[in-house]
């Protein structure tokens, strides 16, 4: 096979050019392979696999352009970003200046350059426009939009990619605020179709929420020039993410974006995991990162939009006779204009409670934290063992702030601070359930579970147990257990100790965790008639009705949360039936 | 052919998928169902209010098998699900026309 130079090396004189691109599927292949084998990876793999694709496609315009003027070939996403896959479909714009070249000359040169593209087996994805063809479709088609940002010239005439480049930027900042809502609806929509990326046991790659499309729209949000992007951890997961594309590819021989079932035993080797959850981990975590930046980015361009003054005439009007709103919601702690953010006079680095402060201020407030609030959380001491009063009762507060859950421990746990205060919580963080009930992994769905249960507080005597216990209740999901809930019961008493639990509390959430399956199990597959049933639930139990409604109350949340299909009405009334006769049986 | 159908109580189903595989039966369907006979529901009392369960929860299973074997297997679902309690549930045979294995075409005996 060929040499592979690097992208840096240098000129075209120093490899041999394939003879246009009739052998380029099959050389684009074995550099892949080859590429691997040297132990080449990640972004430099793609920027190689980026060079000899275009520069097969400089052979094939020279054949089929020669040195025409007025023309160029443009490469738009994946060959335009230089990330390229083994794979990859070759996204082309045969670019023209309106004048210079005949409709006609036009029409054959575009055949004789897609033709033996088709030929070549090569999958294409084409068009031809003018340069104000190009804003006419950019300014009407936000993906044609998105694309076109990523136009890097392949052949021709470099100056006119340079302009339509030029011209697309602007027009894109221009319209920002009709653009901005048009991406993110499209990220939602993307969501709503192909699922949340960290969750899915055979997630889209690509579309799914958190996947490839959504890293590529940081980019496309951050050129509306409203806000930056997040950068180092952000992008380590999404080249990840394409390592994983490009292992995918390769494995399945084909340029398929869903990571089935069947081919991540494959996909898992190939990339170095020994065990296929571990590829599946992650992808969560990668996921995770991405979706949340999205999340961070789009508030940082409404921000600007608002604060731009470009927006509605009421809202400048507004903003004129306000100052910025600086409240102070909680000690070191204020809102600044919707968002959590560290109080000037505040000391992060002699305040080992405030993560949990702040953590329980955004769950009850809803406000998202700043990222310096975060990186203030993250350089906060650590909390003393056992933990103290206020801590609990910040934590409390965390857990009981339902609606704001999920996303406030979605920013805590990706900046470090759920393993920080739950150790036991990196065991199963981001772990895959092969389960095909269950729509989350192991962490996401006890978060679930806690917001669930927030639907029960009234019905059980200590709603603080119920949610402590949803909260942890599957924290011996971990690898290599062979009983999730007696391991996990065995983490309950350091996790207790640490926290300063009461020890009644702590062997309450003890025995809930080891018994957490119980009702559901006795009521499904044995006789609530038989006293024998009820007598095994209620020893279970140390015959407490408070633990026997707590227990109903998170059986019906951790069904819940599980998934859909889960909880039904048929096993309502089988966990009812059962509970009312166990209650029956205390009095 | 004949298909069975059995409506049982849900906590005998283990039971009585052990028995049909004890029978030599490859596949079974089963689904969560919900219905009354003789006993036209009952009540229960949960969280200090009485109500009435109008349906009662039930497990339904399907089965294929030959016309010969529609009776061996029927006898072994009504001894594992019995209970000798109301509400044990029914067992019931039906005609078969015809039987197609999606995956291969097969038609017939050969699709069980």
């Amino acid at each position: 096979m060929e040499h592979i130079p690097s992208a840096a090396e240098g000129s075209d004189a120093e490899v041999p050019h394939p003879s246009g691109v009739r052998d380029l599927k099959r050389l684009r292949a074995d550099a892949a392979a080859q590429l691997t084998s040297d132990g080449v990876t990640g972004p430099e793999r793609r920027r190689r696999l980026t060079a000899l694709v275009k520069r097969a496609l400089v052979a094939h315009w020279n054949e089929a352009a020669g040195p025409a003027e007025g023309i160029a070939l443009g490469a738009v996403g994946s060959l335009g970003r230089g990330d390229a896959g083994p794979l990859s479909d070759l996204d082309l714009v045969l670019l023209h200046d309106g004048k210079t070249q005949s409709k006609d000359a036009l029409a054959e040169l575009a055949q004789r350059l897609w033709y033996p593209i088709w030929d070549a087996g090569l999958e294409l994805d084409y068009s031809m426009r003018s340069l104000t063809e190009c804003r006419q479709v950019a300014s009407k088609d936000l993906a044609a939009a998105a694309g076109l940002l990523d136009i890097q010239p392949v052949a021709g005439d470099d100056t006119l990619v340079a302009q339509a480049r030029a011209a697309i930027y602007q027009d894109w900042r221009a319209a920002s605020r009709k653009r901005l809502p048009e991406l993110l609806a499209a990220s939602r929509a993307r969501a709503e179709r192909h699922g949340e990326l960290a969750y899915l046991i055979e997630p889209h790659l690509k579309e799914a929420r958190g996947g490839l499309r959504d890293y590529t729209s940081l980019s496309a949000l951050s050129a509306t020039w409203l806000t930056d992007r997040p950068h180092g951890v952000v992008d380590a997961a999404g080249e990840h993410l394409r390592d994983v594309r490009d292992a995918l590819h390769l494995v399945a021989g084909r340029p398929v974006n869903v990571l089935g079932r069947h081919l991540a035993d494959d996909v898992a080797a190939h990339l170095g995991y020994g065990d296929p959850d571990d590829l599946l981990a992650s992808i969560a975590d990668a996921g995770r990162t991405v979706a949340y930046a999205l999340d961070q980015t789009e508030r940082g361009a409404r921000r600007s939009l608002e604060r731009s003054g470009i927006g509605s005439v009421a809202w400048k009007a507004r903003r004129l006779s306000k100052a910025p709103r600086h409240v102070s919601v909680a000690e070191g702690l204020i809102d600044v204009d919707g968002e959590l953010a560290l109080a000037p006079s505040a000391d992060a680095k002699a305040d080992p409670l405030l993560p949990l402060r702040a953590a329980a201020t955004a769950a009850t407030t809803g406000l998202p934290f700043t990222p310096g609030l975060l990186d203030a959380m993250q350089n906060a001491p650590d909390l003393p063992e056992p933990w103290p009063e206020a801590a609990r009762t910040h934590l409390r507060d965390l857990l009981r702030g339902s609606h704001h859950l999920v996303a406030v421990w979605e920013a805590l746990d990706l900046h470090g601070l759920a393993v920080r205060w739950v150790p036991e919580w990196a065991g199963v963080r981001n772990r895959p359930q092969r389960s095909p009930i269950h729509r989350y992994t192991v962490d996401r769905h006890m978060i679930e579970t806690v917001v669930i249960a927030a639907k029960h507080r009234r019905d059980v005597p200590d709603q603080d147990l119920l949610f402590a216990t949803a909260w942890v209740h599957d924290i011996g999901k971990r690898a290599g257990s062979t009983d999730h809930s007696i391991d996990g019961a065995a983490l309950v008493p350091a996790i207790g100790a640490r926290l300063g639990w009461s020890p009644q509390f702590t062997a309450d959430v003890e025995t809930l965790v080891r018994h957490h399956l119980l009702l559901s199990i006795l009521s499904t597959t044995r006789d609530a008639e038989d006293p024998a049933t009820v007598g095994e639930l209620l020893d279970a139990l140390g015959h407490r009705e408070d633990l026997l409604v707590t227990l109903r109350a998170l059986t019906e949340a951790d069904s819940h949360a599980a998934g859909p299909k889960v909880w039904t009405t048929w096993r309502a009334s089988l966990a009812d039936t059962l509970t009312a006769k166990a209650r029956a049986a205390l009095t | 052919m004949k298909l069975v159908t059995a409506i049982i109580q849900p906590h005998r189903t283990d039971e009585v998928r052990a028995a049909l595989e004890a029978a030599g039966v490859k596949g079974v369907t089963v689904s969560e169902a919900a219905g009354y006979g003789r006993q036209k529901g009952h009540t229960e009392v949960y969280r200090g209010a009485e109500y009435t369960v109008d349906l009662v929860p039930k497990t339904r299973l399907e089965v294929l098998v030959d016309d010969a074997d529609a009776a061996t297997v029927t006898e072994a679902i009504v001894s594992a699900a019995q209970t000798g309690k109301i509400g044990d549930g029914k067992v019931w045979t039906v005609p078969v026309d015809d039987v197609a294995r999606v995956r291969t075409g097969e038609h017939g005996a050969d699709a069980l």
